[in-house]
């Protein structure tokens, strides 16, 4: 069914998006990832321009980081101290990553700059996952973390760092900068590209601030939480781009999704799930890729100035 | 806009005109006279396109020719060149007050011939704000985009001729139309100059649901996003209770 979205000004394949978003909701109730970053290429794909793609994208991620939250928050593995720290990084994070989105658009780069982005990110992370997954297979790994501690050594430079603040819930005593400077990434990630980063955040987290891993997950989403309705307000009132009939279909699709893949993850083998899962994140960034390198059908392209 | 204004008697009427002008006396008639079926095109949430029908009567000898035309915007468009191997937006031609939308339509085959009266797509005056290396193959972009889109017509419309000086002619809107105010101009194409011509508009706009929430974001972007973010958190939160239930 056809239908036409208000903010996008464009009919839309109703059954598509929802397929798109449930499919991407099953990915994420199976891996506890977010998806975002392969909704918003899959949108620009189907031909939602990349600016409305975003800033919708960024209200989806409000809805599926409070359902991965909720569940984290009943077993106290949210260092909230931590989280509203990074959060205030976060916040700021999306102020900058508007100002360049903008000055990316005024620029008329803005698509070049998401799909070098999404190029860069999807294809490290597809390769590091595809890398890790198969070779798991040949060699088992002696699981022996203790989760409630963090092993990893931070590096001296960190512990330099001013503005120290005591977090109990994760036992560390490090300078504020770090958890604010991280969580300002996730903020300017989450504004440009309409990501929550969670891929990027929590190994900042667990190698860089030296969090207990049991507390990452759940404090990541809790911060993502408000930094990407930070996101949401800053796209719908400076750029007017968040489509909430777009966001709605999304919402809804990711919904149903990973309700199914939350149940279906109980018969998935995990190594041979996350070579799938690595096989499609270098799908979608050889297609970018693709789209970049090779010489296009037509060179010009033209945008009305309002 | 209106060159001439004639006013014809009834005695100069003809054929149909004059049977029809004759049931109103003493009434002048202009020598051509237009209308759309209606005023306004409406976007509803299920629209996928839709017609501007256009009636008219000519009471005049001559030939016509009837222009659709959306609202006038500037356009900026954009030439990619390989940089390193990835193909960049590079250099760029701002055209002025370009229409979004245009169709047209003629009473003659030969519509090319009426192109020295600016009628016809490839009559459009693309006029650049900035200087650029071959401004026309910018322009040449730009108006094969617009006829793929179907925002521009590659054939004009037909003209359907009820009797010798009553016509319809039907322009088809594709579904991502531009929204704004559209003006319909008919000319009257007599020994070589237009001898008259007349406008009627239609507003091509989203209504209903569509229309409240565009207005609703473009007014208050603020209480926008906190609907959008209200919705966001109460999905994720019923999503989350609907897990607990059956896990």
């Amino acid at each position: 069914m056809q239908i036409y979205l208000p903010i996008a000004e464009m009919a839309v394949e109703m059954e598509g998006i929802f397929f798109l978003s449930a499919f991407v909701g099953f990915l994420s109730g199976i891996f506890g990832v977010g998806g975002g970053f392969l909704t918003t290429p899959f949108l620009i794909f189907i031909g939602i321009p990349p600016t409305v793609a975003v800033g919708t994208q960024a209200s989806q991620l409000v809805a599926s980081s409070m359902t991965g939250v909720l569940g984290h928050f009943r077993r106290g593995n949210v260092d909230i101290k931590m989280g509203s720290v990074m959060l205030l990084g976060g916040i700021l994070g999306t102020f900058v990553g508007i100002g360049i989105f903008k000055l990316l658009q005024y620029l008329g780069q803005i698509d070049f700059a998401v799909s070098v982005l999404y190029i860069v990110l999807l294809g490290s992370i597809g390769s590091l996952m595809l890398y890790e997954s198969v070779s798991s297979f040949f060699v088992k790994k002696k699981r022996n973390v203790r989760k409630e501690f963090n092993t990893f050594k931070s590096s001296k430079f960190i512990h330099l760092l001013p503005y120290k603040m005591r977090f109990p819930r994760s036992k560390l005593f490090v300078s504020a900068l770090v958890p604010g400077g991280i969580g300002f990434v996730g903020g300017v990630l989450a504004s440009i590209l309409g990501i929550g980063g969670g891929f990027i955040l929590v190994p900042a987290m667990i190698y860089i601030l030296g969090m207990p891993i049991l507390l990452v997950a759940g404090t990541s989403l809790y911060q993502i939480i408000f930094t990407a309705a930070s996101a949401t307000i800053l796209h719908a009132t400076l750029n007017g781009t968040v489509d909430i009939v777009l966001a709605l279909i999304l919402i809804a699709g990711g919904v149903v999704g990973a309700q199914l893949g939350v149940l279906f993850a109980r018969f998935v083998k995990g190594n041979y799930a996350r070579v799938v899962l690595a096989i499609l994140i270098m799908a979608v960034c050889t297609r970018l890729c693709i789209d970049l390198f090779l010489e296009p059908v037509d060179v010009y392209s033209y945008v009305v100035v309002l | 806009m209106r060159k001439f204004l004639l006013n014809v008697t009834l005695g100069l009427s003809i054929g149909a005109g004059a049977l029809f002008a004759s049931a109103l006396p003493a009434l002048a008639v202009s020598p051509l006279k237009i209308d759309v079926a209606y005023n306004h095109l409406d976007i509803t949430t299920g629209f996928t396109g839709g017609d501007i029908v256009v009636y008219g009567k000519r009471n005049w000898r001559g030939e016509i020719a009837l222009v659709i035309k959306g609202p006038e915007r500037d356009v900026i468009v954009r030439r990619k060149e390989n940089i390193l191997g990835a193909w960049i937006n590079k250099s760029w031609v701002r055209f002025k007050s370009v229409p979004e939308y245009y169709d047209f339509s003629t009473s003659v085959s030969d519509y090319k011939s009426f192109e020295k009266y600016g009628i016809g797509v490839d009559a459009i005056s693309f006029v650049a704000t900035n200087s650029e290396k071959k401004i026309d193959r910018y322009k040449d972009a730009y108006l094969a985009q617009q006829r793929a889109r179907r925002f521009y017509a590659g054939e004009p419309s037909n003209m359907e001729f009820l009797d010798p000086h009553f016509f319809k002619t039907r322009f088809q809107v594709p579904a991502n139309v531009p929204k704004g105010v559209y003006t319909v101009t008919a000319y009257l194409i007599d020994q070589g100059r237009i001898a008259y011509q007349e406008e009627v508009q239609v507003n091509v706009a989203q209504v209903g649901f569509n229309s409240h929430v565009n207005k609703f974001s473009q007014n208050n972007g603020f209480s926008y996003a906190a609907v959008c973010l209200f919705i966001a958190l109460l999905s994720g939160w019923l999503s989350n209770k609907v897990a607990r239930r059956s896990a």
